[in-house]
């Protein structure tokens, strides 16, 4: 199938272009870890152990750019993302194995729920025009989507954590939780979870629910639906088998880049809420210029956001035949 | 009969659970550290880097012959408990503690301490050994002794506070640096418990040598990301000890709980360094005139909220300076006078012109001086500007010269700098180690080359040879009076000037513990890291 074939090298080279930019960007960033190191103990460190951190974290590199290009690649191709600076000696591909599912539950699961509740309020907005909640539903979204989540984070933080102590001020788990999946640990997870996830539900809900409304009214206003009504059809099959299925179609698209940035997490929710995610550890990489730790964090962010673009491309080729004959890719 | 079998079923597991339970007993008197960092893998290994291994390593599984306090030099027993120089300070005796047994049952010996110096030295895990130590062998069960060369007393601290492993285990493993050591075996009065990211946990030692101690049962450390996710979890209680470079403790923390209590004791010294290999920082009535004109107790109220101060001119700590220096020669004490430096100034040469600029000994213009500081740090970067606008009350021009790291020690190091804020680079239990690192011969490097330490490149035959009568005798009177002959030097040439005290940042909540150290008792230096002084913090405090 020459559509998806196009689409699937396409998708080759950008993760190629992705790579390879992810090896040059962080050696342009000025400074180097261990001084980053040096510089977050100042003076608590003894300077004799400079040169043997060096060797230690492979830094003391005298092969070509290129070399070092090529044996990123092949050591890349083999899995092998090094060793993370701040976090010596831990494997960068243990620390993605330890942090990756807590984003991944987390801002994945918001960004799912969030899609869910935004569309469906979006899709009520719209069909109940003329009733009170419904026509106030896109101002009260306007307001929590352009309230910046960061900030929000910190109010939740402030109050239900620090104030009246509802919820853990940090973290993603009580210090010992019990065995891994048991009740206990279920529990504490949730609990932990809980204020990140509503920041994010909160604030990205609220852009759903307008690009469903816009979508729904425009639909409506089509013939087809016109011809629908006039036939006589009950207004749940009008809603179900001909408004839905084509309002859905461009909210997919934003949904398939959501879930792309997933694995980026929101990085300013994890760092206000301590949560031990991708986020959280790709902004302590770069403080502490932790470039394997980066570069792996990056790559994923890449990977997945191309991937997810991929499979939307594949679902748009089920969901609308045009795109299948080349007609409106 | 199907129903019976549910119920018994039910019995049976109800029965396993509550056995689970009780064996899973929780510590009754956690002890609980909030960090400000991540840690990284599982590794028990003192022989890695101190950023490598866990927070309990040092502080609570293995022990060192003696503790030394850094603030006070008092030596404190642990594993050692009797040591002395020969006549000629070439050979240490130290005598080891019976009964003490490794927390896997088997029995302590000198012979540990002999197996853990040498396999320091055969994989090249220490600077001990290049310090021309020659030979150490246990003579018996619990006798020691430490060969060396030349004299070298003040080497004691480092053979002090080495971590010492059991011969049974560490024979076994033939690549020290990358041994993780999970199952670490130690005589210290904590056994590891449980890793995880979010915790680390380890419970008292029911064989510990010492009776009475420690007094908690366990000690969980916490993980947080930074200095405000750890500040809150104390001012919550859900901390008792936190190690935080606040701007202000008193207001940040101390104001806001009865039970928040801060201990900052001075243990170093931020300077501002001269390059004494530059005119006119080479002239030394050049460096004293304007001393005299930076106003050191404005800088500390500036950076440090008050809460530290304005150093002490012969840039010894205030806890050293009881010991080892009580009094201070009184003319050299420097007061903060811009008429009478304004007037030294000029009788030095520095003439001012008419629009009131300073001018050099050849009659021209002094240029603009760069006051080198880390990019960022709004403490040094406060300091900095402070001397800058004291300077510019002198007729001198000066900017503050902010630098990523890397560009900041290496200006330090290779001598391009004109001044610099820094710090002691040399801490130890006495003045020695600062004046050794920073003055001595040994430690510095023409122009243009790395220099080790002496960041001023400020040497003098009368300070050298008053380090070296030093280093060569273990008589404490001996010591004193050369210690006194280097510092007043020091204090005459002026090639730095100590600007304000440093400190180290424990925060406590004593909601559920005493016994933290103070300054009516400073059992240690009051750091949090992975050090051997670490462990009189954890066996010294109690539960309420």
């Amino acid at each position: 199938m020459p559509y998806l074939l196009r689409k699937f090298l396409f998708l080759l080279f950008t993760l190629w272009v992705a790579v390879t930019l992810n090896f040059i960007l962080p050696r342009l960033v000025p400074g180097d870890p261990i001084g980053a190191m040096l510089a977050k103990y100042q003076g608590r460190f003894t300077l004799d152990s400079i040169d043997a951190l060096r060797v230690a974290y492979g830094l003391d590199d005298k092969s070509t750019p290129i070399q070092q290009y090529l044996t990123y690649l092949w050591k890349l191709l083999h899995g092998d993302l090094g060793r993370s600076i701040s976090l010596y000696p831990t494997p960068v591909s243990e620390v993605l194995a330890t942090i990756a599912p807590y984003t991944i539950g987390l801002v994945g699961f918001s960004t799912v729920m969030a899609f869910l509740i935004g569309s469906a309020m979006g899709v009520y907005s719209a069909w109940r025009m003329g009733d009170l909640i419904a026509d106030n539903l896109p101002m009260l979204a306007l307001f929590l989507n352009s309230m910046p989540y960061f900030w929000l984070a910190l109010l939740l933080l402030f109050f239900l954590a620090y104030k009246f102590s509802f919820f853990p001020l940090s973290g993603a788990l009580d210090p010992f939780p019990g065995a891994a999946f048991s009740l206990g640990w279920w529990k504490s997870l949730l609990w932990h979870g809980a204020l990140p996830a509503l920041t994010i539900v909160v604030t990205s809900a609220g852009g759903w629910l307008l690009t469903m409304r816009n979508n729904v009214i425009s639909v409506m206003s089509e013939d087809y639906v016109a011809f629908a009504r006039a036939k006589g059809l009950p207004n749940g099959r009008i809603l179900g088998r001909y408004v839905l299925r084509n309002a859905l179609i461009p909210s997919f698209t934003g949904f398939g880049m959501a879930l792309g940035f997933v694995v980026g997490g929101s990085v300013l929710v994890e760092v206000v809420f301590s949560y031990p995610g991708l986020g959280l550890y790709l902004n302590n990489a770069v403080y502490a210029l932790d470039y394997p730790l980066m570069q792996a964090i990056f790559l994923m962010i890449a990977a997945a956001v191309l991937i997810a673009n991929f499979v939307v491309d594949l679902l748009y080729s089920v969901l609308d035949p045009r795109v299948r004959d080349g007609g409106a890719a | 009969m199907k129903r019976t079998a549910v119920l018994s079923t039910l019995a049976l597991l109800t029965a396993a659970l509550t056995v689970t339970t009780a064996q899973a007993a929780e510590p009754q008197h956690p002890f609980t550290v909030v960090r400000t960092l991540q840690w990284g893998s599982f590794n028990l290994n003192p022989f890695t880097p101190n950023d490598q291994h866990l927070p309990p390593t040092l502080s609570a599984i293995y022990e060192t012959l003696f503790f030394v306090n850094n603030l006070n030099g008092k030596v404190t027993n642990v594993l050692g408990t009797k040591y002395r120089w020969s006549k000629d300070n070439l050979t240490l005796t130290v005598n080891t503690r019976d009964g003490v047994k490794w927390n896997d049952g088997k029995a302590f010996s000198a012979n540990d301490v002999e197996f853990t110096f040498n396999y320091l030295k055969k994989h090249n895990l220490s600077s001990i050994w290049s310090s021309g130590l020659t030979s150490v062998t246990a003579t018996n069960d619990n006798t020691v002794v430490f060969k060396f060369k030349e004299p070298n007393a003040p080497i004691f601290p480092f053979i002090a506070t080495q971590a010492i492993v059991p011969e049974h285990i560490w024979s076994k493993v033939q690549n020290p640096t990358q041994e993780t050591n999970q199952k670490a075996v130690g005589t210290g009065p904590f056994i590891f418990d449980s890793y995880s990211q979010q915790a680390l946990r380890v419970l008292k030692n029911p064989n510990y040598w010492m009776k009475d101690k420690p007094y908690i049962d366990a000690i969980v450390w916490l993980p947080t990301n930074g200095n405000d996710a750890a500040l809150l979890k104390m001012l919550k209680a859900e901390g008792d000890f936190s190690y935080i470079g606040l701007t202000d403790p008193r207001a940040q923390y101390a104001s806001k709980g009865k039970n928040n209590t801060y201990w900052w004791p001075v243990n170093s010294t931020n300077f501002l360094y001269f390059n004494n290999a530059k005119a006119p920082f080479s002239d030394v009535a050049f460096r004293r005139a304007i001393a005299q004109g930076i106003n050191t107790d404005e800088a500390a109220l500036k950076a440090y909220a008050g809460v530290l101060k304005g150093a002490d001119v012969s840039a010894v700590i205030p806890a050293q300076k009881k010991v080892w220096f009580p009094t201070t020669p009184g003319d050299l004490d420097l007061k903060f006078d811009p008429a009478a430096a304004d007037r030294a100034l000029t009788a030095a040469g520095y003439k001012k012109d008419s629009n009131g600029r300073r001018l050099g000994k050849d009659g021209k213009p002094l240029p603009t001086f760069r006051i080198l500081v880390g990019a960022g740090w709004t403490d040094y970067i406060t300091l900095a500007q402070v001397v800058s606008d004291n300077l510019e009350v002198l007729g001198i021009n000066s900017t503050v010269d902010q630098q990523a790291f890397s560009g900041y020690i290496t200006e330090f190091q290779t001598g391009t700098y004109d001044m610099g804020v820094s710090w002691s680079w040399g801490t130890g239990p006495s003045p020695y180690y600062l004046f050794y690192q920073s003055f001595h011969p040994n430690n510095t490097a023409p122009v243009g080359q790395t220099s080790p330490s002496n960041l001023t490149r400020y040497t003098n035959p009368v300070v050298t040879k008053a380090l070296d009568e030093f280093r060569a005798t273990s008589n404490a009177a001996a010591q004193k009076k050369a210690l006194a002959t280097a510092v007043t030097q020091v204090m005459k040439d002026l090639p730095w000037l100590p600007l304000t005290d440093r400190s180290q940042f424990g925060i406590f909540n004593t909601t559920r513990f005493t016994n933290f150290p103070s300054d009516k008792n400073p059992y240690y230096d009051g750091n949090v890291d992975d050090q051997a002084g670490t462990r009189l913090l954890f066996l010294n405090v109690k539960p309420r």
